[in-house]
């Protein structure tokens, strides 16, 4: 078994993964799937939902690897791309893989009930109720590039723009998304992100 | 900036995935790509070969691909391997002579062998299930140490061991190397021996509860309902056959089978259309076995899957898959092992 605490490149991993290497792709998942469920998370107001979906990226990721030959640094934006689309339509991704879904334990955050956790959600919720109110090419860019960290390079890469694009856009879902705080109250209320039923 | 602005960009501290989960998931996801790699990734075509299997094992089997002539024959032992001049397909296992053949309706062997299973009582007798398995590695060329061993047919031996507190111990090992020919061991002694006998893959206990099977634990002893079990892992199969196959192999891969159970199994082939009965042989552990055989095409290419019986009881002693036509691009040369286990 590898062991490495410094495994080989994601562009390595992925193209083993693509001819059929499980640990390859097994590594990747361990690798990502914390940025992924986060920016789930983000992207659902849920940690209960993001939990499920992460699941879902990764399997959508293994369906879709024909749309990227994951060159150098671009496998994790790829990965936040379809993360993107999944949250998106994640009727449809859920229902897909349902099947595979269901042999796995149910989602249990851990410390479900404190107060740290539902603050989270209900701040994030807070949050939601602004971006989606934002075009959806400003919200990939503004999720791939401030939540996601990735680089205005990488995210062009992903989107498949010019990073000039990137840079616009991003400009374009700041300028918004201060029109549309300024405009909601701060305390607001919230609406429950609702659990998938997979 | 106004204060919400900085909330939007300044989102909820993160959070790590829940490690129960993010194991299940992996399992489940290295799983899906296994399955998949078995059926369609095509593994790059190295040099053309020249090496061909070559039969090792005698089969006393029962008449194979004659029209409708049933007579029993006893096939011909042949010499393991072949010249080894040169490498050209990827290293396979030897090639069980008769193994092809049209055989026979299987149900009065299983309908025998699943009464004697039944009939032998008590409980399954061992905590620890012993296996050695081979799958033909799909890899990529060129990726230096990464790159799969494919001049050498190298076995893995593996112990899972459930013990009392409900954890579970995995051992592998890497087995005894084996070559089609003396071409294919120097093409291996050259590439620095990779993986050689004895090197330790694995050795971990797992806590309880973190290792899931795809089926149920308690399997039903009746075999309506340990049909529906076992086709649980692959709910719409387009073989249930085969799928029957699979899930033989992966029960028995994973825990010790109570000889109730074993006589539902073979209950469950006997009345499933498509098996045959091949005949007896000598197992790749020098056993007696009786051989029964499904084939299909639900993976894409034509595939024989092989089950190997005792004879007595009818333990599952083995399980092989065998590409019989087209191998898309995969690296060898039809027919051709691709994957056996044998139960130990």
């Amino acid at each position: 078994m590898n062991t490495r605490a410094e495994g080989p490149p994601d562009d390595q991993l992925w193209s083993r993964a693509r001819h059929g290497d499980p640990s390859a792709f097994g590594e990747l998942f361990t690798r990502h799937s914390k940025t992924v469920y986060n920016q789930c998370f983000r992207l659902t107001g849920s940690w209960a939902t993001a939990e499920d979906l992460t699941s879902v990226v990764f399997l959508e990721a293994w369906r879709r690897r024909e749309e990227t030959t994951g060159e150098p640094g671009t496998v994790l934006p790829w990965l936040l791309t379809v993360t993107s689309d999944v949250v998106r339509h994640s009727t449809r991704a859920v229902r897909r893989h349902r099947r595979l879904l269901a042999r796995l334990p149910p989602a249990v955050i851990e410390g479900d009930a404190s107060d740290d956790v539902m603050a989270a959600e209900r701040q994030m919720q807070q949050i939601l109720r602004v971006f989606r109110r934002l075009p959806h090419a400003e919200q990939d860019v503004l999720a791939l590039c401030v939540w996601g960290g990735r680089s205005y390079a990488e995210a062009a890469v992903a989107l498949g723009v010019p990073v000039g694009t990137v840079r616009s856009r991003l400009a374009r879902a700041h300028a918004h998304m201060r029109r549309l705080t300024e405009s909601v109250p701060a305390n607001a209320g919230v609406t429950e992100s609702p659990r998938l039923d997979t | 900036m106004s204060p919400s602005m900085d909330l939007v960009l300044n989102p909820p501290a993160e959070r790590d995935i829940p490690a129960q989960r993010q194991e299940a998931a992996r399992r489940l996801l290295e799983d899906v790509v296994a399955r998949s790699a078995r059926t369609r990734r095509p593994m790059p075509r190295g040099p053309r070969p020249g090496w061909r299997p070559r039969p090792r094992r005698t089969w006393r089997a029962v008449a194979l691909a004659a029209a409708s002539t049933a007579a029993a024959a006893v096939l011909v032992v042949s010499d393991l391997g072949g010249t080894g001049d040169e490498v050209v397909h990827a290293a396979t296992p030897p090639m069980l002579d008769g193994a092809l053949g049209q055989g026979e309706p299987a149900e009065p062997v299983l309908r025998r062998l699943a009464d004697a299973a039944a009939g032998s009582g008590g409980q399954a007798a061992d905590a620890t299930v012993r296996t050695e398995n081979w799958e033909l590695a799909v890899s990529v060329a060129g990726e230096g140490a990464e790159q799969r061993v494919t001049t050498a047919v190298v076995p893995t031996l593996r112990e899972r061991t459930r013990n009392d507190d409900g954890s579970i111990h995995l051992r592998e090992v890497r087995g005894e190397p084996q070559f089609p020919g003396e071409a294919y061991r120097r093409a291996w002694d050259e590439a620095g021996r990779p993986d050689p006998s004895g090197t330790v893959l694995l050795d971990r206990t797992v806590p309880a509860g973190r290792i899931e099977s795809q089926y149920p634990a308690d399997l039903a002893t009746a075999p309506g309902p340990l049909r529906a079990q076992l086709l649980s892992a692959a709910p719409e199969p387009t073989d249930a056959t085969t799928a029957l196959f699979r899930a033989v192999r992966d029960v028995h891969a994973e825990r010790p089978v109570a000889p109730a159970t074993r006589g539902a199994e073979l209950s469950v082939l006997a009345g499933q259309g498509g098996v045959t009965y091949l005949g007896e042989t000598t197992d790749r552990a020098d056993r007696e076995a009786v051989a029964i055989a499904a084939d299909g095409t639900d993976t894409g290419l034509a595939r024989r899957h092989v089950l190997l019986l005792d004879p007595d009881d009818g333990r599952v002693l083995g399980y092989e898959e065998i590409l019989t036509g087209d191998t898309g691009a995969l690296d060898v040369d039809a027919p051709a092992v691709v994957a056996y286990t044998v139960f130990r």
